[in-house]
């Protein structure tokens, strides 16, 4: 007994063997599938990932493609966007030469399926027909046969017996031939369907395994790309250094830890530290805004001078504290910020210095480098508090805010970043 | 509006760090002026009566840090603010040029109600310093553009006109709080019909 039961349950008659439905499922499923790709050659001529990488290698040759190089790699080495546009399209190139060896393989299966569903549809036209044709024939004889045993003339024919013998005869060889084609056309059908399992296997599965082999060979190909691509957006030392991390953006200089918008800004003002009221009074919006722009393109030598810039103390001044407010994690960490916060609660001045000394103790390398750097440059400013009228008071109201604040920013503690930052002023 | 309650009216100071905020602040409120430099942190407020005609109004006025500009100093602090001050020193272009950044900062903060109308006051202060950069005239004609902002020039270490302008601020943001009393604090009610005045239909007596 066949375990299977047919797809598609129609009302059986005697006419329509078992197994018929099932048969009409495995052809048009066949038909479908070689359906699928009726239009292989457009498809191969126009797939998605050539078109992108064509448009991108027009992009290349283009004139702006072709002329643009970083202005800081060695000898006009391609910028980071133009490395990346290169391996956009080598990738791109890589997936349509496998997507062509894909649909190669896809396209065997096809065949095979349209070969399949035109072989079941003609056997079954032939057997189904023949069949018909001798139940057609026996209903004939069959109909002769009753009609020529109830004449009512019948007992006057002589030859009678013989007559009726012949078209005895003549239905039972009818029957013979339909019961013969009947059988064909059962094990016709019986014989399509059990190949459902190989049709299944060799075609639709086979179909699947490719395209998974397909997809599988493109990402292995993507795991293997995609460590370089990051691996060089990490590298860039062109990365804007303004609120990025700190340690990232410091390990990536080369021959100092100092960020270089802090190296820059206190180099810029070695010069004025008699300015009255430098870190306090703010400067013209838009230079500073020029200024952030030439830090984040590091366009600043280290040998530049405010004149030669044209800009008052004041930009670096405030543009350090800018700087310095947006980094996502402030120079004194926020990991710590609970603990730095809790330092005007104790009671004296020195419990507050021990204390400090612990935190700062705690603090990554590359910030307590940078905060050194900054207050040692801090505590000169206060030298000058005679003239520049910010002493350790003043600055740390000025900039300890700026060196400790929680990560969301959301809250405004001004007391603890002050106090903390006159302290180490005063005691540097 | 007859009521003669005491009225309280928040007062807000804003303007670059150093063009003398603080101490416009200390002149109105002690009459005193300090030649200490010394950088505001944070916010605080001081508070002063002051009669303006007939009422009796307390000024509750917000001195603020000025290096906020970048760190605001949230929402909660510019609310409900009746009238603010924006400060500029006279001898410093860039303290002017900043003026329409911080009128924006706090347009945006506090969210007043009839922004374009909003009560602001502006004052040139240090004029007592002899190398003046910004002419009267100057800013006279950036506050006329800004739907006529009233500008006083101000000196608070020699209490010149501190009281004048204060008190200006006071009328202002008594004026606005007038205009908006009469105008429907409430949004209109809205009118629950009642049964009986919903119109009979024709022919349905359901």
């Amino acid at each position: 007994m066949n375990k299977f039961r047919p797809f598609i349950s129609g009302t059986k008659s005697d006419d329509v063997p078992d197994c018929y439905n099932r048969v009409r499922y495995i052809r048009d499923a066949c038909k479908i599938l070689s359906d699928v790709y009726k239009t292989d050659k457009d498809f191969l001529n126009k797939s998605f990932d050539n078109e992108i990488s064509k448009s991108f290698k027009d992009f290349r040759s283009s004139e702006v493609g072709k002329n643009y190089r970083s202005p800081y790699g060695s000898n006009g080495a391609p910028s980071i966007l133009n490395r990346t546009i290169d391996e956009l399209v080598q990738i791109h190139d890589f997936i349509d030469s496998k997507r062509k060896e894909s649909l190669e393989q896809i396209k065997k299966i096809i065949e095979q399926a349209k070969d399949k569903q035109s072989n079941i549809r003609q056997t079954m036209t032939e057997v189904k027909e023949n069949y018909e044709k001798a139940q057609r024939r026996l209903e004939t004889a069959d109909t002769n046969l009753k009609k020529f045993q109830t004449r009512s003339d019948r007992y006057q024919l002589a030859n009678y017996d013989e007559r009726s013998t012949e078209l005895e005869d003549i239905r039972n060889e009818c029957e013979q031939t339909r019961t013969l084609t009947r059988d064909i056309y059962v094990t016709e059908i019986y014989k399509i369907a059990s190949e459902e399992h190989f049709i299944t296997q060799n075609l639709f599965s086979q179909y699947l395994f490719e395209q998974n082999h397909f997809y599988n060979e493109i990402c292995k190909h993507l795991s293997s790309r995609i460590p370089i691509i990051e691996q060089r957006l990490e590298d860039d030392d062109l990365t804007p250094s303004f609120h990025l991390d700190l340690i990232k953006h410091c390990s990536k200089r080369c021959d100092t830890i100092i960020a270089y918008p802090i190296e820059i800004s206190i180099r810029l003002l070695e010069n004025s530290l008699r300015e009255e009221g430098l870190f306090r009074i703010a400067p013209a919006h838009n230079k500073q805004k020029k200024f952030v722009s030439e830090l984040d393109l590091q366009l600043i030598e280290r040998s530049s001078t405010l004149n030669e810039l044209g800009y008052d103390p004041h930009v670096p001044a405030n543009t350090l504290k800018q700087y310095l407010r947006g980094l996502p994690n402030c120079l004194l960490t926020s990991t710590l910020f609970e603990q730095w916060n809790q330092i005007p609660q104790l009671n004296n001045e020195q419990l507050r210095l021990e204390r400090i000394s612990q935190l700062l103790k705690q603090l990554p390398k590359i910030h307590y480098e940078n905060l050194n750097y900054l207050v040692r440059f801090l505590t000169r400013v206060a030298e000058y508090s005679s003239e520049n009228k910010m002493n350790a008071a003043n600055l740390g109201i000025c900039i300890g805010c700026s060196i400790l604040y929680p990560k969301d920013q959301s809250s405004n503690t001004y007391t603890s970043g002050s106090m903390i930052l006159e302290l180490m002023i005063n005691y540097y | 509006m007859a009521s003669r309650k005491k009225v309280l009216l928040k007062v807000i100071i804003l303007g670059d760090s150093g063009v003398g905020k603080t101490s416009l602040m200390n002149q109105f409120v002690n009459r005193k002026f300090s030649n200490q430099y010394k950088a505001t942190i944070g916010a605080d407020f001081l508070t002063k009566e002051l009669q303006i005609d007939d009422r009796l109004v307390t000024m509750q006025i917000w001195d603020t840090a000025g290096q906020e500009r970048f760190q605001s100093l949230g929402v909660a602090f510019y609310r409900g603010a009746d009238c603010c001050v924006l400060v500029m020193d006279v001898t410093s272009p860039t303290s002017f040029k900043s003026l329409e950044s911080w009128k924006d900062e706090f347009l945006i903060q506090a969210g007043p109600r009839d922004p374009e109308n909003f009560p602001f006051v502006v004052i040139g202060n240090k004029i007592d310093l002899e190398n003046r950069m910004i002419q009267a005239r100057k800013a006279q004609a950036w506050c006329q553009e800004k739907n006529n902002i009233p500008y006083f020039e101000t000196s608070a270490k020699e209490g010149v006109n501190v009281e004048k302008a204060f008190e200006t601020v006071a009328r202002n943001a008594l004026a606005r709080e007038k205009e908006i009393d009469q105008q429907a604090d409430f949004p209109m009610p809205i009118r629950i019909p009642q049964q009986e005045e919903q119109p009979k239909k024709d022919g349905c007596s359901c």
